[in-house]
């Protein structure tokens, strides 16, 4: 299967895509198949750009300017060197991947300070809510939507490389 | 609307009124069944769409009236019941900041203790988010007050009730296999076979089936899991599909392999004698000078969030009232017949609303030494129900054990919060100690290792029928229809709470025995008196409950704990063998008039120590046969 | 290049040489034929590129055995196209007549398949011969030889068994002339051989059965020699009457038969009926979660979006431009009780229905390309008053952790048979595969993606 887009001049959702594997542990073959039948990766994108605004741009440059970097040094730099602003947008997208629901980065550093006061969310879309990656990384399926069949909880699942690929952080 | 004479009006297409409507269409009787929600019919994409998109997945979430509205941002919170023509409660409304307030819980609850438990006004009724465990109850159960001289006996037993459980099953579907199911004295007919093979276990039944067996008894008890069983299908079954394992059951099955009343609604609506008015609210029971119901008064709304659009009344030969266990009642004590029945119908032994139980559970969560691969298959396949019965019930509240296979789902509403932790830097789940926060293969491996060891063990602990519990009417809350909303005064027993105390022993020893690191949280002191769904519980050295506002003797101990609703209501007009402590006889016909049945969990003068689905089920079905007796 | 499609063509041809002989058309004994014979006329007509259209000639070319096309580029549309493209070659190619053994219609390829009653008896029987039509209930008389069309639901219930008729309580279809619209389920060659040799045609038989349930797969060995695999058709019949024009329609006479319930005595009467419906489900070996061809007549619904700009003229089979969105709203079930030999549907009733499902534009483009190109092509026959709707497919069909090979488009539906679950809720809403996934013997066996098996006796 496809490994990590690297042509000469990347599109902006490679580059976003690139970015989010690089943040979730998911292969990018994985974040955007050749045969994209759920589009998650422009959904995601197109979010990103409008609810982040300024903010995703401010995260994106970090990223554009870091990006022949490692990919674990990339992660570093974005999550720990650059600042909150960037940190918490990084988390959010990591968040509409893992979970398909944007919470926003001011929601997460708030629940940072103090988790007990809890964090507004909303849900992308129903479509999305089937596609997210917290599911495949327990190695299993949403709640609410599965793909297998009967007596299948009888035994182990696919190996977690199976769900998520083999992982380009390294 | 004019008055039309049937044969039968019911109240609620709940399952108990769906299943009466169809035995009795089926007969070729003139049935009118009065819904106050919406139709269900042609709203599964409706309901599954609410339910992806839902903040709070909890079991209302689906359903019609929504439990919450949408600010502008999009972010969800609780609707206002007093702007809803059929609202139910909710369990968005139980905290210390909502559980009183008139805008946002449905219920008037006035405590000590918040009544967890839900319930849904739609057709199809509250079964539409069960998990579909369909257990039936061991002989002892009904027979509480002789074998162990505690709350009261049951007038029928389970030899009475054998044959409809069976009928029950068959009507809903169950999935089981006789061989695992002949525990605690319970019995089968010689060649019996359940409608559909077993659901195989999860990989969490085996790995707490191991560890279970290691482990001396419990109380004299040795523990074993059993497999449950379920109205899921295992194979086709109703022309419906077989489980699919969405870890979905509540709230909804995607995919219709788990029984809902629908099912027998529409069959029931296939017979050209049985008729429905959906948004049609019963508003009154009116009694003649003779003692006999002569009408049922109903108003009707177009707009779920408006005020009453239309109103009439139905007259029938054979009334039933299945409006669930705290809707009937509303109904009966709303009934008040211009003051000729202050207490109102059916009420003669003062016991209409009284004697409100649920099956509170003690919730307790671990993570396994090895991967266990939760948040797959149906929500539970299994449980330990060898402390159902023993001789400890003379002293406190048995339970039934529940194990499931979705992970932190319940106790924290993983794996959203566990994500949260890694991914932000925290610790809710009390799996992140320090704190950290984590990307790519070091966050998926985390995350990975704990999603995987997962589960969580639900203890269903049997309540006390008690005198301090209630549904009576709100004298100031009300419905969109100008109807009073339901008053709840609601506490444990010390029997009740001497279960939880057997409950945390016993959750901590499986744990023990599997080798799993338990990460139940306790409530504090703190917790008592701003959580409503905290209790305390003191017992001396010997084991013994010391009373509130006694000093506690040297040696004492206080349990705090926290308590989740299972949904499942029962009691409060219950059957019993004299008119003057029970609302109806054990044909579930009112002791006052004889031509008004009550059917549903109600009826129950205990909640026993199964799920009550099968044997509300077994008694409507029973209900039925003798109505259509009554009729000839 | 021609290729077959999907990246499990290599996978499955080594999974179908590890299978029994049964699967592979060789013989168990030398009296048995092969269950998927070799045939020497696979179509392996490739899509026209532009600026070429397609041709009469191509439009009649012949059943495709798999897919094959030239592949430019892989991405959704040049694919979609691909299985569109194929998707009308199999239906000219099915919808070619043959003459009927034993009644004066001329009939189409798939009408000589079998029948689900034929199969599927009621006594767990063996089936009938391939193709031979099921003798009629007594109280049918009049068109000797004819069909009998009982089904009112797509799945074959009887209206009081289990009258939701399908999950997610569905219901049945009243034309604008207050008739109850009738299915078929039919099977060919291959997948009733299949079932035959297995004996998979009663529980019986089922529960004997230890292997898993795969049926015979479409492939091309060389050039045009391979096997045809497994079809199943699925039709949704309307009854001609009132101001419907018969020739606008593939038309056949039949039994429109109905069971007696309580109180109503069955009922049989002989009418001729014009298709409006019809899926093409095709197994092949680059396909194992199989091809999920839809088509509709032209005059079914308009669109969610078109229906408040209807003309008032504009004639439907299934929509009144004419009656307002609160007296006819959109694809709501008739009201119970559902009694087809009530006839025709008492009261007002009669069934509103728009396209509900929306569809991306991969699809849509790719359907519209081909409908305006065959429906050139066959401009004077009755096939251009039938378009396709769209094809699903299966993007990855060997990805581990997803059996259903993510297909694509996401969801699909038939406004006559899918008419009630029509939009883009997952699961809730009509998509080919993520349903028939579900989809089991009476054991509770996965059955390879077809319900045909769940209904044995």
């Amino acid at each position: 299967m496809s490994t990590v887009l690297t042509q000469a001049t990347t599109s902006e959702l490679d580059d976003f895509v690139n970015l989010s594997a690089i943040l979730t542990g998911i292969a990018v073959s994985m974040l955007k198949p050749l045969l994209d039948t759920h589009g998650t990766a422009q959904t995601y994108l197109d979010i990103a750009k409008q609810k982040g605004g300024a903010t995703f741009a401010q995260l994106m440059a970090v990223y554009d300017a870091n990006r022949t970097q490692p990919p674990a040094n990339i992660g570093t730099i974005i999550l720990e060197q650059s600042g909150d602003t960037v940190a918490y947008m990084a988390k959010s997208i990591m968040l509409l991947w893992y979970l398909a629901c944007w919470y926003d980065p001011q929601e997460l550093a708030a629940y940072r300070a103090d988790p007990t006061k809890g964090a507004r969310f909303t849900v992308v879309s129903s479509d999305a809510y089937t596609q997210g990656w917290v599911w495949r990384v327990g190695q299993t399926h949403p709640m609410g939507y599965s793909t297998l069949s009967f007596g299948y909880w009888h035994q182990p699942p696919q190996p977690l490389s199976a769900f998520i690929g083999g992982g380009n952080s390294k | 609307m004019s008055e039309q004479n049937y044969d039968v009006v019911i109240v609620g297409a709940g399952v108990s009124g769906a299943l009466i409507a169809k035995q009795l269409g089926q007969a070729g009787k003139k049935v009118l069944i009065l819904e106050a929600g919406r139709d269900g019919q042609g709203s599964y994409e409706d309901y599954l769409e609410r339910f992806y998109m839902a903040q709070a997945k909890v079991p209302e979430s689906p359903y019609t009236p929504p439990i919450v509205d949408a600010d502008r941002d999009g972010f969800q919170s609780p609707s206002n019941p007093s702007n809803q023509a059929a609202g139910r409660p909710s369990t968005l409304t139980l905290s210390q900041q909502t559980w009183q307030d008139r805008n946002r819980s449905y219920l008037d609850q006035q405590g000590p203790l918040a009544f967890a438990s839900t319930y849904e006004r739609v057709g199809g009724g509250t079964m539409r988010h069960w998990l579909g465990t369909s257990l039936r109850f061991v002989p002892n159960d009904f027979r509480l007050k002789s074998e162990y001289g505690v709350a009261e006996d049951w007038p029928i037993d389970y030899n009475d009730l054998e044959p409809w459980y069976g009928k029950a099953e068959a009507a809903i579907g169950i999935a089981a296999d006789v061989a695992d199911q002949d525990y605690l004295g319970i019995t089968f007919p010689d060649d019996y076979q359940y409608p559909m093979p077993a659901i195989p276990s999860s990989l969490v039944d085996q790995t707490v089936s191991a560890g279970v067996e290691k482990m001396p008894p419990v109380d004299g008890v040795q523990l074993t899991v059993t497999n449950t069983p379920a109205g899921r299908n295992s194979i086709p079954y109703q022309n419906r599909r077989v489980c699919a394992g969405n870890t979905n059951c509540i709230p909804i099955c995607p995919i219709q392999a788990k029984y809902d009343p629908t099912v027998t609604l529409y069959e029931a609506l296939q017979y050209p004698t049985v008729s429905i008015m959906y948004q049609t609210v019963a508003s009154e029971v009116v009694v003649d000078a003779n003692g006999q119901v002569s009408a049922i008064k109903y108003l009707q709304y177009d707009d779920p969030n408006g005020g009453v659009t239309g109103s009439g009344s139905v007259s029938a030969t054979r009334y039933v009232l299945a409006a669930h266990a705290i809707e009937t009642p509303r109904l009966l004590l709303m009934s008040t017949n211009g003051g000729r029945t202050p207490k109102g119908v059916a009420n003669s032994s003062g016991q209409v609303g009284e004697h409100l139980m649920d099956h509170p559970i003690y919730l307790s969560w671990a993570l396994a030494p090895t991967q266990l691969f939760g948040y797959r298959g149906p929500l539970s396949t299994a449980g330990i129900e060898d402390l159902r019965d023993g001789s400890f019930r003379s002293e406190r509240a048995a339970f039934r054990i529940e194990i499931g296979n979705e992970g932190w789902n319940f106790p924290i509403g993983d794996p959203a919060t566990t994500t949260l932790d890694y991914i932000v830097g925290a610790n809710v789940s009390q799996t992140n100690a320090g704190s950290g926060s984590f990307f790519g293969d070091s966050l998926t491996s985390r995350l990975n290792f704990v999603l995987t060891r997962q589960f969580r063990l639900g203890f269903l602990v049997e309540q006390t029928p008690d005198d301090d519990c209630r549904v009576t009417l709100s004298p100031e809350w009300k419905d969109s229809l100008g109807l009073p909303r339901p008053r709840i005064e609601y506490n444990f027993s010390d029997y009740t709470k001497l279960g939880f105390v057997a409950a945390k022993q016993t959750a901590t020893a499986i744990y023990n025995a599997m080798g799993a690191k338990e990460y139940t949280r306790q409530p504090t002191a703190a917790d008592v008196g701003s959580d409503p769904t905290v209790f305390a519980i003191t017992v001396d050295a010997d084991g013994n409950p010391v009373p509130d506002g006694q000093a506690p003797p040297a040696g004492s101990t206080t349990d705090y704990f926290r308590f989740y609703g299972a949904g499942h209501t029962v009691g409060t007009y219950r059957m019993g063998t004299s008119p003057a402590d029970s609302v109806v006889n054990p044909e579930q016909r009112s002791w006052d008039h004889p031509n008004l049945f009550l059917v549903g969990s109600g009826v129950f003068p205990t909640v026993a120590t199964g799920n009550p689905t099968l044997t509300l089920a077994a008694l409507a079905l029973w209900a039925a046969e003798t109505i259509l007796r009554d009729l000839g | 290049m021609k290729r077959a499609i999907g990246f499990a063509a290599t996978v499955a041809l080594s999974v179908a040489a590890c299978q029994t002989n049964d699967q592979q058309g060789g013989l168990k004994s030398s009296a048995l034929a092969p269950i998927n014979p070799i045939v020497t006329t696979c179509d392996t007509t490739s899509p026209p590129v532009p600026p070429n259209l397609v041709t009469p000639e191509m439009a009649n070319s012949g059943l495709p055995c798999t897919l094959t096309f030239t592949a430019s580029k892989v991405d959704l549309t040049t694919l979609q196209e691909a299985f569109d493209f194929n998707s009308w070659l199999t239906f000219m190619a099915l919808s070619q007549p043959v003459d009927a053994s034993n009644s004066t219609d001329l009939q189409t390829v798939w009408q000589g398949w079998s029948d689900l009653f034929a199969v599927m008896r009621e006594d767990g029987a063996p089936p009938l011969p391939f193709g031979a039509v099921q003798p009629p209930p007594a109280t049918c008389t009049g068109a000797p030889g004819a069909p009998v069309m009982r089904m009112i639901s797509k799945t074959p219930t009887t209206p009081t068994l289990s009258v939701s008729g399908e999950p997610l309580n569905t219901g049945p279809l009243i034309d604008q002339n207050g008739h109850y619209v009738r299915y078929q389920i039919l099977i060919n060659e291959p997948m009733y051989n299949y079932i035959v040799r297995n004996e998979l045609y009663s529980k019986a038989g089922q529960q004997k059965f230890t292997d898993s349930i795969a049926f015979p797969e479409g492939r091309l060995d060389t050039l045009t020699t391979g096997a045809v695999g497994a079809i199943v058709v699925k039709a949704a019949w309307k009854v001609m009457a009132g101001s419907d024009d018969p020739s606008r329609f593939q038309t056949t006479t039949a039994y429109v038969y109905t069971p007696a319930e309580p109180g109503v005595p069955e009922s049989c009467h002989r009418s001729t009926l014009g298709l409006v419906g019809i899926h093409i489900v095709h197994k092949t070996a680059g396909e194992p979660q199989w091809i999920w061809s839809t088509f509709e007549h032209v005059d079914n619904a308009p669109t969610l979006a078109q229906a408040s700009n209807v003309t008032a003229s504009r004639k439907f089979n299934f929509f009144n431009p004419a009656c307002s969105t609160s007296k006819c709203p959109y694809n709501r079930q008739p009201p119970q009780p559902w009694n087809p030999s009530v006839d025709p549907f008492p009261g007002e009733f009669r069934s509103q229905i728009v396209r509900a499902t929306s569809y991306p534009t991969e699809a849509t483009g790719s359907a519209a390309l081909w409908n305006r190109q065959f429906h050139a092509a066959v401009k004077g026959t009755v096939w251009e008053n039938y378009e396709l709707i769209t094809t699903q497919w299966p993007t990855e069909a060997t990805n581990p952790t997803d059996p259903e090979g993510a297909p694509f488009p996401l969801f699909a539906a038939n406004t006559t048979m899918e008419t009630y679950v029509q939009g883009n809720t997952p699961l809730a809403s009509s998509t080919c595969m993520s349903c028939h996934n579900n989809a089991t013997t009476t054991t509770g066996k996965r059955s390879d993606f077809t319900f045909v098996l769940e209904k044995a006796h």
